[in-house]
C-alpha cells in the first residue's frame, strides 16, 4: 500500500512557538466549554484555565514529538478485548 | 499488650483461650502477614476469629486517627471467620487465604453494599453483584473486614477526601497516605487487615504503598478483572494487591488473576502460581535503570535509598545496566491527557447534572479533562505505542528495571504542591506521578517496595517510607521469581500510631 506522503518538519524545541504559547484565556476556555456544551459557572473558567495553562504545553511537545515522520506510521494504543473462549482460567 | 489465643487445630480439637504449646509465645494475630498466618492457623495457634479480633482491635483503635475506612463489616466478618473455623476444623482447607481478614477500596463493588467510590454522588448506590475480585477472595476464604476510603472517584493521588475526610499516615498522621488508595495502604500498614486490594491508573496501588511503608502490585493489564470495579480510565486502570510483603501480593495474585468472562479486556492466559520460586536470589539478574531518570529530579532520601538499594542488589549479583532507549520525556503529560480525558468521558452526564457533588480538585480535572483535544489523547495513545515497544526491545538485554516509586517523601495531609529540588513548589499530582506513570502506559506491571524510612529507619522513627519500583515484562513472573526475595527477608514492621504512648496519638 502506498502510504500518503506527508510535509517533512523538524519537531519543535520545548520552548517554541510553533505549537502556540501555553497560557489559557478565560475567553478560551468559555468558548471550548460551550462547544462542550459544559457549563462553567462562578470562578469554574480560571481553575480550569490553570490547569489547562499548565497541562497544555508539554502536551503540545508531545504531539510535536509524535507527529515527526519518525513516528507517524505509530498506531494508537488501545483496549483489545479478549473475547471469551469457553473455559475459564483460575 | 496481651492477645489470648483460642487455637483451633486442623484436627477439630478446639483448645481454650490462653492455651498454647508449651514453650511457645502466643503471637500477636495483627503483627502477622497473611503467609505467617496462615501457617499459625494451620498449626493450630490461632483461629480466623482470633485474626479478626486482632484486625478490629487496631481498626477501632486507629479509625479516629486515620480514617482509613468508610465500611466495617463487623458482625459479617465474624460470621464468617467462625463459619472458616469450623471448615478448618474439620479439615475443609479453602487455601492460603482462608479466614483472613483483608480490604477493599471503596470503588470495589461488594453485592448489597454501598459501594461510594469515595464519592457523594455514589452514596446511595448498592451494587447487585460483588465485584470479579471481591467474588474470588471471598471463594477463596477471605473475610472482608470492611471497605477504604479514597481520593474521590480515584482522581487524584492524595487520598484527601472532601466528602468523608482525609485519610491520614499511620507513621505520621500529619503526613499524608498518598492515594488514590490510600485507606487500603493505611489499613494494612495499621494492621487492621492483613491485606488490600486498591485499585492502579496512574500508580494509586503502588504510591500509597510506598508511603505507608508496605508492598503493593499494580499487574499487567488485563490480567486481573476491572468487571465491578467503578472506572477511572479504562485504558489504563487495573486492580492491584497490597499488602506486608511481596509473598503475601503473590498469595492474593493468585486468588484474583485469570480471565473473566465479565472483562472482555482481561486476557485469555493460565496463570502461573506467583508464589512459586519466590525464594530465588537476584543472581545474574540484569537490572535496568532508564539513563538520566531513575536517580534525576528526587529528594535526597529518595536517592539515597535508591543507592542503598542498587548496592544490595549488586552485592548479591545482579547486574546494573544503563539503559539510554527509553524515552520518557513525555510520559507525564501522555498519562495526564489519559488520565483526564478519558475520566471526562465516563463522568460527563454527572458533570453536567450534578457538578456541585463533585469536590472542587476532582470537578477541576474533570471539566478540564472535557476540554483537551482529540489529537492530545491520539497522540498520548500513540506515544504508548512508542514506549511499550522501546521497553519491550530493552528487555533483551534487561530483566527488570528499577526507579524510585515516587520522587519525593510523605507530604503533608492537604498539601497541594511539593517541592523536589530546592527551589518553586510543583504541582503534587504531576509532581508524583513521575515514575509510576511509565509502566501504567506502556501496560508492565509493576512492584512498589518498602526500602527505608527518611529518618533512622523502621520502626524507630518512621516517617515516610520510600519504595523502589521495579517492573517486568508482560507477565509478573519476573517479579514473583526474583526480586521478591529482597523484601521478604525483611521481616515488615508496625507503625506504632495505635499505641497510646505513642506521640502522636
Amino acid at each position: 500500500m502506498v502510504r500518503p506522503q506527508r510535509p517533512h518538519y523538524e519537531r519543535p524545541s520545548s520552548d517554541s512557538t510553533a505549537y502556540g504559547e501555553a497560557s489559557v484565556g478565560l475567553d478560551d476556555v468559555q468558548a471550548i466549554a460551550e462547544l462542550a456544551k459544559l457549563q462553567l459557572p462562578g470562578g469554574r473558567p480560571v481553575a480550569v484555565a490553570q490547569v489547562l495553562s499548565s497541562w497544555l504545553p508539554p502536551l503540545r511537545d508531545l504531539a510535536a514529538a509524535m507527529s515527526s515522520p519518525r513516528h507517524i506510521d505509530v498506531a494508537p494504543l488501545t483496549v483489545f478485548t479478549h473475547p471469551y473462549m469457553g473455559e475459564d482460567t483460575p | 499488650m496481651i492477645v489470648e489465643i483460642r487455637a483451633i487445630s486442623t484436627r477439630g480439637r478446639i483448645r481454650p483461650r490462653g492455651e498454647v504449646d508449651a514453650g511457645k509465645s502466643a503471637p500477636d494475630p495483627a503483627e502477622l502477614t497473611i503467609t505467617e498466618a496462615a501457617k499459625a492457623m494451620r498449626s493450630g495457634e490461632i483461629s480466623s476469629v482470633d485474626l479478626l479480633d486482632g484486625c478490629l482491635d487496631r481498626l477501632r483503635a486507629t479509625q479516629p486517627l486515620l480514617n482509613a475506612y468508610l465500611d466495617v463489616y463487623e458482625d459479617d466478618a465474624r460470621q464468617a471467620a467462625q463459619a472458616f473455623d469450623q471448615l478448618m476444623s474439620v479439615g475443609h482447607d479453602l487455601g492460603p487465604l482462608h479466614g483472613i481478614p483483608l480490604a477493599l477500596k471503596d470503588n470495589i463493588a461488594l453485592k448489597g453494599r454501598v459501594t461510594t467510590a469515595g464519592s457523594s454522588i455514589l452514596a446511595d448506590w448498592r451494587p447487585d453483584a460483588d465485584a470479579t475480585v471481591a467474588a474470588r477472595l471471598k471463594a477463596a476464604g477471605a473475610l472482608i473486614v470492611g471497605k477504604t476510603n479514597m481520593h474521590e472517584f480515584a482522581w487524584g493521588g492524595t487520598s484527601d477526601n472532601p466528602h468523608f475526610g482525609a485519610v491520614r499516615n499511620p507513621w505520621n498522621p500529619d503526613r499524608f497516605p498518598a492515594g488514590s488508595s490510600g485507606g487500603s495502604g493505611a489499613a494494612v500498614a495499621a494492621r487492621s487487615a492483613h491485606g488490600a486490594l486498591g485499585t492502579d491508573t496512574g500508580g494509586s496501588v503502588r504510591l500509597p504503598s510506598a508511603v505507608n511503608g508496605i508492598t503493593g502490585l499494580r499487574p499487567s493489564i488485563g490480567r486481573v478483572s476491572n468487571a465491578g470495579v467503578v472506572p477511572l480510565a479504562p485504558t489504563l486502570d487495573t486492580v492491584g494487591p497490597m499488602a506486608r510483603s511481596a509473598h503475601d501480593c503473590a498469595v492474593m495474585m493468585n486468588a484474583i488473576a485469570g480471565h473473566d468472562p465479565r472483562d472482555a479486556t482481561t486476557a485469555a492466559a493460565a496463570v502461573p502460581d506467583y508464589t512459586a520460586r519466590i525464594d530465588r536470589g537476584v543472581a545474574g539478574l540484569r537490572v535496568g535503570l532508564i539513563k538520566g531518570h531513575a536517580l534525576h529530579h528526587v529528594q535526597r532520601p529518595v536517592r539515597d535509598a535508591m543507592e542503598a538499594a542498587l548496592q544490595v542488589l549488586e552485592k548479591e549479583g545482579a547486574t546494573l545496566v544503563e539503559v539510554d532507549t527509553i524515552d520518557v520525556a513525555h510520559v507525564v503529560p501522555a498519562l495526564m491527557t489519559i488520565d483526564a480525558a478519558e475520566p471526562s468521558a465516563w463522568h460527563q452526564r454527572w458533570l453536567r447534572e450534578r457538578p456541585g457533588d463533585y469536590g472542587d480538585d476532582v470537578r477541576t480535572l474533570l471539566e478540564a479533562g472535557e476540554l483537551l483535544l482529540a489529537t492530545h489523547y491520539i497522540h498520548a495513545q500513540r506515544y504508548r505505542s512508542v514506549l511499550r515497544d522501546q521497553f519491550l526491545e530493552a528487555f533483551t538485554d534487561v530483566d527488570v528495571f528499577l526507579s524510585p516509586t515516587l520522587p519525593f517523601t510523605a507530604t503533608g495531609v492537604g498539601q497541594p504542591t511539593v517541592e523536589i529540588d530546592a527551589g518553586a513548589p510543583e504541582d503534587m499530582l504531576a509532581a508524583i506521578l513521575q515514575f509510576t506513570c511509565i509502566p501504567s502506559l506502556a501496560g508492565l506491571p509493576a512492584l512498589s517496595i518498602p526500602s527505608a524510612s527518611t529518618a533512622t529507619g523502621f520502626p524507630s522513627v518512621p516517617r515516610s517510607a520510600v519504595g523502589p519500583l521495579t517492573r517486568a515484562r508482560f507477565s509478573e513472573s519476573a517479579l514473583r521469581s526474583r526480586l521478591l526475595p529482597i523484601t521478604t527477608r525483611r521481616r515488615p514492621t508496625s507503625p506504632r500510631c495505635y499505641e497510646p504512648s505513642h506521640p502522636d496519638t
